[in-house]
């Protein structure tokens, strides 16, 4: 029998040495197939945080991404721009957000944004951070932590397919006692 | 072609108003005609009220009547005719032989070059006259005013219009507007003449004619038409002149609508305007009109411009229905994109009074004369413009002074010169104590077929004898011989005088003139014509003199005067003439290319071979060949006129004239360039239109300098030089000097087009130096108001756009200011007007991506619009890239967003 790798999520820090870090947090048990999930990008220390871009990418042979939300850092902004989904590419590209007007930026912690997914078949897909911008309320850049995610998911247990498999017989039997 | 130096020595003056006529058919049957000296003037005319009586039983007002002969062809003109007449005791008794014509004139007269007579005709309605049929046949003759020097002004009248059955007496009625005559034009009388050669006419009876005279319009004037095309604007046309009080006198109109409620009670127009032909008035509104709604105009106290005056019918009503169609023009400023050379806006002999008013780069000396100009003398002969007469030029015993003084003037107006090197290998000479010489003395070769009248011994070269032209006469008569030695001290002279090109001495050089021609115009030294290895062969040698005397100066060459003169060398040309145009020896012994092409590879290969570059600047002249270049308004010639400057551009175009072909000057200049001698620049150093006092000549000649700034031509000069204060004088003051500070059309071309450039002309282009958005558009159009919407692309401008125009009032005007909003300028042009428009750019406000002048949602939406998208891509909007690193991303958004006012919600 197949062993299955239990992996709840990888931390992959592309550099390190910054105080402000982003974070692909991801379901730390396995999904089963078939299920919906949900995956943030949670951002920790910022400072002056006026606006942000960045992409995700899974692999699609395991997600399907099924929608994006706004996160709660910079919530009310009424800018948020949900990104583009492709579900054939496996990407969320082009996810941003930003404030209004000349306002200092957003200091503290908290979630950029929310990405709902489904799990397709059982596998293992990154969760990889791209194309990221961090811009504070003067325009500058912001240097960031990133890291990356991924998330792993199951086939449904066998229990549960001969329990659907047994109601459909039922249901057979039933149909064929009816009058013609 | 070329203008010329003509006239009393004691009064010279220029003028353009000798002709070149050629056609293929008449190649090298060269025919110079002497040119209407109709004086146009712009002076209002107030029409009369009493007529012009020309003949009552015998000739009136100082009327004479003469006939013109034709060999023995004698008209029949008897001015007591008493068998027959319409009314009183004698009529005219006329019989119009072949090329028979009789002239009923108010002799004028010279007085030191200066003409004094005529009467403007046009303060007359009618030319009216009985007539008179003899029997057994009916002459038709044709009718025309007739100019000062007995030449028709206008278009001819056929009579046959008004045949009559034979011995009866038939009263003809012509309105004036048939004979096509400007406005103001002066004129001697008229001409009836036999007009077969326009008709094949061989009817040669007589008729009498009685009771001639000018006549004026006495009915009240009437509402002709009324229309609307942009909501704004009424034009309400009427049958004859009005009283210019009465007619933009607001409370002599009213309109009313039964469809448009804010017309059901009758309102004033807001404003109204007289068209400079008092023939036309437009209403301005207050309450745009409704598309599609019809309205009714009611005219009141609208009064002719008689004394006394008659009154239009009291509430006479007009009904039109509103219409809004504006033309759209579209300009890319982001497309198309290339310099203006400052050096198209060149002219020929101008004063420096002229080149500082019209603020022109350029001055051109050139022409006939030029080829002949001897510097030693100061001294030209007028070559076939004026009887091949060696005359002293302006300037005295200078050497040089007359050119010395032309680049005195030029340079005092910032202008660059122009100076033509004689190439032909004559110079004019001059008699003891600087008096004048002719190349065909009448008491040397005998009597001749035409002769100058202030120097009658100088013929035209033509023995009335043979008729034949004189073939035998000795150069040395007027001449004395030029080679590169002599004119080496020219530009010698020049130097030491001026200093090199670039120390603001002469800048241009041209290789002499029109050489392909010379067998015509300079046949008393050059009867033979130029092979194109003489032509190779003096570019060469001449200009490499220049170029050894000033390193910095531009060499242009060959100066070409047309169409054959690209093609065909004068050897051939003279060959051909004479023998047919099937064979061109000289062609064949230079395998066979084209004459401007094997022109341009030799200087090439010269190039090549000697490491030296000698010709700067191709050079070519181009004249209109089917009348346009003349004083011709008839609407024949003016819609040829508003068609054949495609003739500079479009590959398209076929010339309608005898060239019937496709001439595209320009692109065919850069062609042949390209592919024979690349590098080199190209130049027009002779063009012309004319109706130089009409308004149709202004709207061609604003065509055609935007022509020459789209099409990237390099260099142009005009010939000559526009009188002041006509149309196309105030047409060059449009594109560089229109508010009298100097300010200019833009330096910078960019895509403008349109629908019809016969009808609409426009041209673009952007000011290097401050951004400006400058709009030349031109409405061709005799009667047709047009209403435009300019849309602009790739340009930020401020929200009004400031508008100078002109229109057959003949000055420039400083008009209202036009919205300039949604890149967008609707604007109205009236028939035949050039208008400027001048678009300040946008004082850049940071993040203001729709340029209306602020920062706010909308910005930041046409930024969200575009996020993510890349240079190229679908979406992908180029204002929304602020940092213009050629993707709109999150800095682009962040900085739009961080100008919003603060507290601004854009959700």
């Amino acid at each position: 029998m197949r062993k299955f790798m239990w992996v709840s999520f990888l931390l992959i820090a592309s550099s390190t040495g910054f105080a402000s870090s982003v974070s692909v947090i991801s379901p730390s048990a396995p999904q089963q197939v078939g299920d919906s999930f949900i995956v943030t990008v949670n951002a920790t220390g910022m400072v002056d945080l006026y606006s942000f871009q960045f992409d995700l990418s899974f692999n699609p042979n395991v997600l399907a991404t099924i929608g994006v939300q706004q996160g709660s850092l910079l919530a009310g902004s009424g800018n948020f721009i949900p990104g583009t989904i492709d579900n054939i590419g496996g990407t969320v590209t082009w996810n941003a957000d930003f404030l209004t007007g000349p306002v200092a930026g957003v200091t503290g912690d908290g979630s950029l944004a929310s990405f709902t997914f489904k799990a397709l078949a059982s596998g293992i897909s990154p969760l990889s951070l791209g194309n990221t911008i961090f811009l504070d309320s003067t325009g500058a850049d912001i240097r960031v932590t990133l890291q990356n995610g991924a998330v792993s998911s199951v086939p449904i247990p066998r229990a549960v397919w001969l329990f659907g498999s047994a109601l459909a017989s039922l249901m057979g039997l039933i149909s064929k006692r009816r009058p013609s | 072609m070329n203008g010329v130096i003509i006239g009393d020595p004691a009064n010279l003056f220029k003028t353009d108003c000798l002709q070149k006529k050629l056609g293929m058919s008449l190649l090298l049957t060269v025919s110079l005609m002497l040119c209407q000296f109709s004086v146009i003037s712009l002076a209002d005319t107030v029409p009369s009220a009493v007529p012009l009586i020309i003949y009552d039983d015998e000739l009136q007002s100082g009327f004479v009547g003469n006939e013109w002969v034709d060999g023995e062809n004698h008209c029949l003109l008897n001015l007591d005719y008493t068998t027959e007449k319409a009314s009183g005791t004698a009529s005219i008794e006329l019989n119009l032989n072949h090329y028979c014509t009789v002239f009923f004139t108010q002799p004028g007269h010279w007085d030191a070059g200066v003409y004094h007579g005529g009467f403007d005709v046009s303060a007359y309605s009618y030319l009216e006259f009985d007539l008179y049929a003899m029997p057994p046949e009916q002459a038709t003759f044709g009718i025309a005013l007739a100019s000062n020097s007995w030449t028709p002004s206008g278009t001819q009248v056929l009579i046959g219009d008004y045949a009559t059955p034979s011995n009866q007496w038939k009263h003809v009625k012509i309105p004036m507007g048939n004979f096509n005559l400007a406005p103001g034009t002066l004129v001697e009388g008229f001409q009836l003449r036999n007009n077969e050669w326009q008709t094949n006419n061989n009817v040669y009876g007589s008729v009498l004619i009685d009771n001639v005279a000018f006549t004026p319009n006495l009915d009240p004037p009437t509402v002709m038409a009324a229309n609307s095309n942009d909501l704004k604007h009424i034009k309400i046309s009427f049958s004859k002149q009005v009283n210019p009080t009465d007619a933009t006198n607001t409370g002599n109109y009213s309109l009313v609508s039964v469809q448009d409620n804010a017309y059901k009670t009758p309102i004033l127009p807001q404003s109204v305007s007289l068209s400079p032909d008092r023939l036309s008035v437009i209403l301005t509104v207050a309450i745009p009109l409704q598309n599609g709604f019809t309205y009714t105009v009611t005219l009141n106290n609208i009064a002719d411009r008689l004394t006394p005056p008659h009154l239009i019918a009291p509430d006479t009503k007009t009904t039109f229905t509103a219409l809004f169609n504006p033309l759209a023009i579209h300009i890319n400023a982001a497309t198309g994109r290339h310099p203006i050379s400052p050096q198209i806006y060149g002219l020929a002999f101008a004063p420096a009074s002229t080149l500082a008013d019209l603020n022109f780069t350029l001055n051109r000396q050139g022409g006939n004369p030029s080829s002949t100009y001897n510097w030693q003398q100061n001294a030209d002969n007028r070559s076939f413009d004026w009887f091949f007469e060696s005359l002293p030029q302006s300037g005295g015993t200078s050497p040089a002074g007359f050119i010395d003084s032309f680049i005195t003037d030029n340079r005092a107006s910032g202008s660059d010169s122009m100076i033509t090197i004689p190439t032909i290998g004559w110079v004019a000479k001059l008699g003891p104590n600087r008096e004048r010489l002719a190349s065909f003395s009448q008491s040397k070769y005998g009597l001749q077929t035409a002769s100058d009248p202030w120097f009658p011994d100088a013929g035209n070269g033509i023995l009335q004898s043979t008729g034949q032209a004189i073939t035998n006469n000795d150069p040395n008569d007027a001449y004395v011989v030029s080679d590169v030695y002599l004119q080496s001290g020219f530009v010698s002279h020049l130097v030491n005088r001026w200093g090199i090109s670039e120390a603001g001495g002469v800048k241009y050089y041209n290789m002499d003139n029109e050489s392909s021609i010379w067998q015509d115009t300079h046949r008393d030294i050059h009867p033979v014509g130029s092979t194109m290895a003489d032509v190779r062969d003096d570019i060469i040698s001449y200009g490499s003199m220049v170029k050894q005397q000033d390193p910095t100066a531009l060499v242009v060459a060959p100066e070409e005067w047309g169409w054959p003169g690209y093609f065909y060398s004068g050897y051939d040309q003279q060959y051909a003439n004479a023998h047919g145009w099937s064979y061109f020896p000289d062609r064949i012994a230079n395998g066979g290319m084209e004459y401007m092409p094997w022109l341009l590879n030799q200087l090439h290969q010269n190039e090549i071979s000697t490491g030296r570059r000698i010709l700067d600047i191709f050079s070519l002249h181009i004249y209109p060949q089917s009348g346009e270049y003349s004083t011709d308004i008839s609407p024949r010639i003016l819609l040829l006129r508003n068609r054949s400057t495609r003739s500079l551009w479009d590959p398209n175009y076929t010339d309608e004239g005898w060239i019937n072909d496709k001439v595209y000057l320009i692109p065919r200049m850069k062609q042949w360039v390209n592919q024979y001698y690349p590098g080199l620049k190209i130049g027009i150093t002779e063009y012309n239109w004319g109706a130089e006092a009409n308004i149709n000549g202004a709207t061609a000649l604003a065509d055609i300098l935007g022509i020459f700034g789209r099409e990237g031509l390099d260099l142009a000069t005009y010939w000559t030089v526009p009188a002041p204060n006509t149309p196309v004088y105030w047409a060059m003051k449009l594109y560089r000097n229109y508010d009298g500070n100097k300010s200019t059309f833009g330096d910078i071309s960019v895509s403008d087009v349109v629908p019809n450039p016969d009808e609409i002309a426009s041209f673009a282009a952007l000011g290097s130096k401050d951004g400006v958005l400058t709009i030349m558009a031109i409405n061709k159009q005799f009667e047709t108001d047009t209403d435009v919407v300019f849309q602009v692309e790739n340009f930020s401008g401020s929200n009004m756009a400031q508008a100078y125009q002109l229109t057959a009032n003949g000055i420039i005007e400083h008009i209202s200011d036009y919205p300039f909003q949604g890149n967008s300028l609707e604007a109205y042009l009236p028939a035949q007007s050039v208008t400027l428009f001048i678009i300040p750019a946008k004082i850049a406000v940071k993040g203001d991506l729709n340029g209306d002048g602020v920062v706010n949602c909308a910005d930041l939406m046409i930024a969200k619009a575009s996020f993510g998208k890349r240079t190229g891509q679908a979406g992908f909007d180029a204002r929304a890239d602020v940092n213009k690193d050629g993707v709109v991303d999150i800095r682009d958004l962040s900085f739009v967003s961080r100008q919003i006012p603060i507290g601004t919600k854009c959700s």
